[in-house]
């Protein structure tokens, strides 16, 4: 079994054009399993793209990345599919739910994309995760008939139904207002314990960072403070 | 299983814009099957009513006007020859000219009527009187109504070959075989009575009809290679123009039919280009959470299956509906239909399984662009 969740290896990225930007220098990052962190920075600092490079979903200029030691590099489009869908669960700013869909078919959806058909347990569990993020009155109702609280929480429900070993998130509060900010915050801490699931969280919310073990500050693309905070 | 419910649950979410385009196939196959039903219906009632009632394939004399031996054994023979061939009718014909001062010109022919009736269908196509038995004659309406005779009259006849003294002949039915030239010079007996009239008992040739109208000029040529020293002619080679029609008609329904197909294959194309656009969030969360490139491109094929097979059924019913209404209102004044529409169900099927076809094809580009598009892109741009 991978001793870390994650492992980066020189990651550069420079998007190209007439005047190539190179948005991250070199980043070495480990990060282990079970562990909950928080990646901070300005606007611009290379956050979201250097959470895309750890998602599989952009490839680096450079570097290498391996997921549960595994090198992505060396993996084709659809094995990188796999991989996204049975290990990385994702949590973006915006809740990318399927509007045409109701809040139990849009959290079963990964699960549909893996196994084809919903199978007896993938629907207890996913029973079991709209009880957990609080879901129960509203789990008929289409994705666009809820609040916005209600669809992060079926956004986060979604990236749990795998089981995935990592969740990534990038400002997954982003467009809550403060109180539920909390509620989502204290249910991601609440997932990370119960369910042992690695997260990577941005945020640019000091007070939400600062419930992440480890606060990992991104910089013009380098990583300028790594520390835990216990 | 999964696609298909994806694919499904995406058209049905934009339920205006899939009824239009489900409506638009709809017509397309509708006009197809309409126009397909009416050309085929009107061909086959031009060559029914070109051949249905002529012979397809004559024996004669290789010398012009010569007269062939009645020989029974002979007329086995062709009728064994192939199982295409209907009928076998011997025939004696010749000239004549009414005792009038106009001499109008007449052609006597004589029939054995057992045989002829399958070609001619005299029995049902009299109008007046009865079939002769035997030495009575009948003949055309518009020859009655020129020489202003009726059944039970007689008709004086010249009939050059034997002589120039008039002839006595009695009238007893009128028939009417839809064409005006045979209404109007046709007298017609008994294979006896003509014998017996020309004092002759030849004949002049052998009128041959085949099941398959089409198969003539095949059978042509393997008659004479069997019977040589015959002159056997086939009704295609003297019908090229009408031949020459229909061919340039069935083009034409063709031209159409493909057209209505392009048309309908940029619709359903410009259509799922921009479900395409308009699902690239749907899409690009789908392919975040692992959904492969080729799945992604499936859900756009499947949604061009079922718009295709939407589409096929509407059109299917509007275009039986509407080659029911022509045929049911747009009649002539005896109360039948204008053209005899076909329903052809082996060509109904064909016009759903293009349409299901197109559809799949105009599926393809959207489906590579689904293929294409970059989670990246979408997620950055919100």
């Amino acid at each position: 079994m991978a001793d870390y969740a994650l492992e980066l290896k020189g990651i550069e990225k420079t998007y190209g054009g007439a005047v190539p930007t190179k948005v991250l220098h070199g980043i070495d990052l480990v990060i282990p399993r079970h562990s909950f962190n928080a990646i901070i920075g300005q606007s611009g600092s290379g956050k979201s793209t250097l959470l895309n490079i750890i998602g599989t979903l952009d490839v680096p200029t450079s570097g290498e990345v391996s997921i549960l030691s595994r090198p992505t590099h060396e993996m084709d489009k659809s094995a990188l599919a796999k991989l996204r869908n049975e290990t990385i669960g994702f949590i973006f700013q915006h809740h990318y739910l399927l509007p045409e869909f109701t809040v139990l078919e849009n959290i079963l959806m990964p699960h549909r994309i893996k196994a084809g058909k919903v199978s007896g347990s993938a629907l207890k569990y996913a029973n079991e995760l709209i009880g957990f993020v609080g879901l129960e009155h509203v789990k008929n109702n289409l994705a666009t008939d809820i609040s916005g609280g209600q669809q992060q929480r079926t956004a986060i429900a979604r990236a749990l139904i795998n089981r995935p070993e990592i969740i990534l998130a990038d400002e997954p509060t982003g467009s809550l207002d403060s109180a539920t900010t909390d509620k989502v915050y204290a249910l991601l801490k609440k997932i990370n314990e119960q369910y042992k699931t690695t997260f990577i969280v941005i945020t640019h919310d000091q007070n939400v960072a600062e419930k992440a073990e480890r606060i990992i500050e991104l910089k013009d693309g380098r990583i300028h403070l790594d520390f835990y905070t216990k | 299983m999964f696609l298909l419910r994806l694919a499904a649950r995406f058209l049905f979410s934009s339920k205006l814009q899939t009824a239009l385009i489900m409506i638009g196939i709809g017509v397309g196959v509708s006009v197809q099957i309409f126009i397909g039903s009416l050309i085929e219906g009107l061909q086959e009632d031009l060559i029914d009513s070109t051949v249905g009632s002529r012979a397809h394939i004559t024996i004669s004399s290789e010398e012009r006007g010569g007269l062939l031996e009645d020989d029974p054994s002979f007329k086995g023979d062709v009728e064994a020859f192939d199982d295409e061939i209907k009928v076998v009718s011997p025939v004696l014909e010749g000239p004549g000219n009414i005792d009038n001062d106009e001499s109008d010109p007449v052609i006597v022919r004589g029939f054995d009527f057992d045989e002829a009736n399958v070609i001619y269908d005299f029995e049902d196509r009299l109008v007046e009187g009865a079939m002769p038995d035997n030495d009575g004659f009948i003949i055309g309406n518009a020859l009655a109504d020129m020489l202003g005779v009726a059944v039970g009259d007689s008709i004086s006849v010249v009939i050059p070959q034997v002589g120039f003294t008039p002839i006595d002949v009695d009238v007893v039915g009128i028939f009417d075989l839809g064409n005006r030239t045979l209404n109007e010079s046709w007298m017609v007996t008994s294979l006896s009575t003509a014998q017996a009239l020309f004092e002759n008992d030849g004949l002049s040739a052998y009128e041959i009809q085949v099941i398959d109208v089409f198969a003539s000029v095949e059978l042509r040529d393997a008659m004479r290679e069997q019977f040589p020293g015959y002159r056997i002619d086939e009704w295609q080679s003297e019908n090229e123009d009408l031949l020459a029609g229909l061919e340039g008609q069935s083009i034409s329904s063709l031209m159409i039919q493909i057209f209505v197909m392009i048309s309908v294959v940029l619709g359903i194309a410009s259509v799922l280009a921009i479900s395409v656009l308009q699902k690239s969030r749907q899409l690009g969360i789908l392919k975040a959470m692992g959904i492969t490139d080729r799945k992604a491109s499936l859900i756009f094929l499947f949604q061009g299956m079922i718009l295709g097979i939407f589409g096929a059924v509407i059109g299917i019913s509007l275009g039986i509906t509407l080659v029911y209404a022509f045929s049911t209102f747009a009649v002539d004044a005896s109360g039948d239909p204008v053209v005899r529409v076909l329903i052809n169900p082996a060509f109904i099927a064909i016009s759903a399984a293009v349409a299901i076809l197109a559809s799949l094809v105009a599926s393809i580009i959207p489906a590579r662009r689904s293929a294409r598009l970059n989670v990246i892109e979408v997620i950055r741009n919100g």
